[in-house]
């Protein structure tokens, strides 16, 4: 199910892209080097769409699938629940 | 299943498939689009001291960012109208003009590989990570046009070859999504969860669902 999940978007090195930054639950920080165009944005903040694989709502957590493989290689990472928004803007 | 031409162009009337700009009749052979090169293209360069302090970079770090690098180590230009020269053994990374967008719900996946023109000069156009999934540049924002595939050009023929803004330098071939993949659930990710937090079980997303198309 694809969803938003909150993001720094930090200058790429043209005009087309951008570095999206995405905190998984230990806060460690993952780098995708994307099309500006990815990024929407909701409630005066940024957000990269992702699929979501599983949902805890129990121990606020969720499994989350990038469009494109991060730059570690990463493909999926563990983020809080807090930290996803459904594409109409509604908190998860 | 491939996508025919006939069914290429049924997807991008549906709006199960946007590409933008829209493709001409002429870029939809058979069983692929052509897409063309984006002005920008990003180049490694030689370290100066390559000999006496090689770059390491460690990839499989998390903290593994690209763009810095890129800004230290390589030069991001617009191509110049006499286009630009891929010397043999090269590399660069390169967009493609048009803007893609797969709606998961189309239930299409695609892959962008070289063309036969170009490979037969040894020109190459990925690395071994042709897909793009279901999902790609998908908002449920109607008005959102999809984003450009990056890609990574390199020749590994004996020529110099010249790459010009809006040449045809790759394919994408639709493919048709059946079911929802639930291959690496259990294993793969176990290791990446939060203490405590079990390996993610096949949920009910993983039961195939009724084709919509």
């Amino acid at each position: 199910m694809m969803m938003l999940v909150v993001c720094e978007v930090r200058p790429g090195v043209g005009k087309v892209d951008v570095s999206v930054v995405v905190r998984d639950t230990n806060n460690v920080p993952t780098f995708l080097h994307l099309d500006r165009n990815y990024v929407a944005h909701r409630h005066g903040k940024t957000y990269l769409p992702i699929g979501t694989v599983y949902r805890d709502k129990e121990k606020g957590v969720a499994l989350i699938e990038f469009p494109e493989e991060a730059d570690s290689g990463a493909h999926r990472i563990w983020v809080p629940l807090a930290s996803l928004l459904e594409p109409n803007g509604d908190f998860a | 299943m491939i996508l025919s031409d006939r069914e290429i162009k049924l997807a991008l009337r549906r709006d199960f498939l946007r590409i933008t700009p829209p493709p001409s009749d002429g870029a939809i052979s058979s069983t692929s689009v052509d897409l063309t090169l984006h002005e920008q293209i990003s180049v490694w360069l030689p370290h100066p001291q390559e000999m006496v302090a090689p770059v390491v970079v460690h990839p499989a770090r998390p903290t593994f960012d690209e763009v810095p690098l890129l800004r230290e180590h390589g030069a991001t230009l617009l191509l110049p109208a006499a286009g630009f020269i891929l010397k043999p053994g090269a590399l660069v990374l390169g967009w493609t003009e048009e803007r893609i967008r797969l709606p998961h719900t189309s239930r299409l996946a695609a892959r962008v590989e070289g063309r036969s023109s170009l490979a037969r000069l040894g020109v190459g156009v990925h690395v071994t990570a042709p897909t793009i999934h279901a999902g790609f540049g998908s908002l449920d924002d109607p008005q959102h046009v999809g984003t450009r595939i990056r890609l990574e050009i390199w020749n590994c023929g004996p020529l110099h070859v010249c790459l010009e803004k809006g040449m045809k330098i790759c394919q994408l071939i639709l493919e048709e999504v059946h079911g929802t993949p639930e291959k690496g659930y259990e294993g793969t990710f176990a290791t990446q969860a939060p203490e405590g937090v079990p390996p993610a079980p096949p949920t009910s997303a993983s039961k195939p669902r009724k084709r919509r198309r």
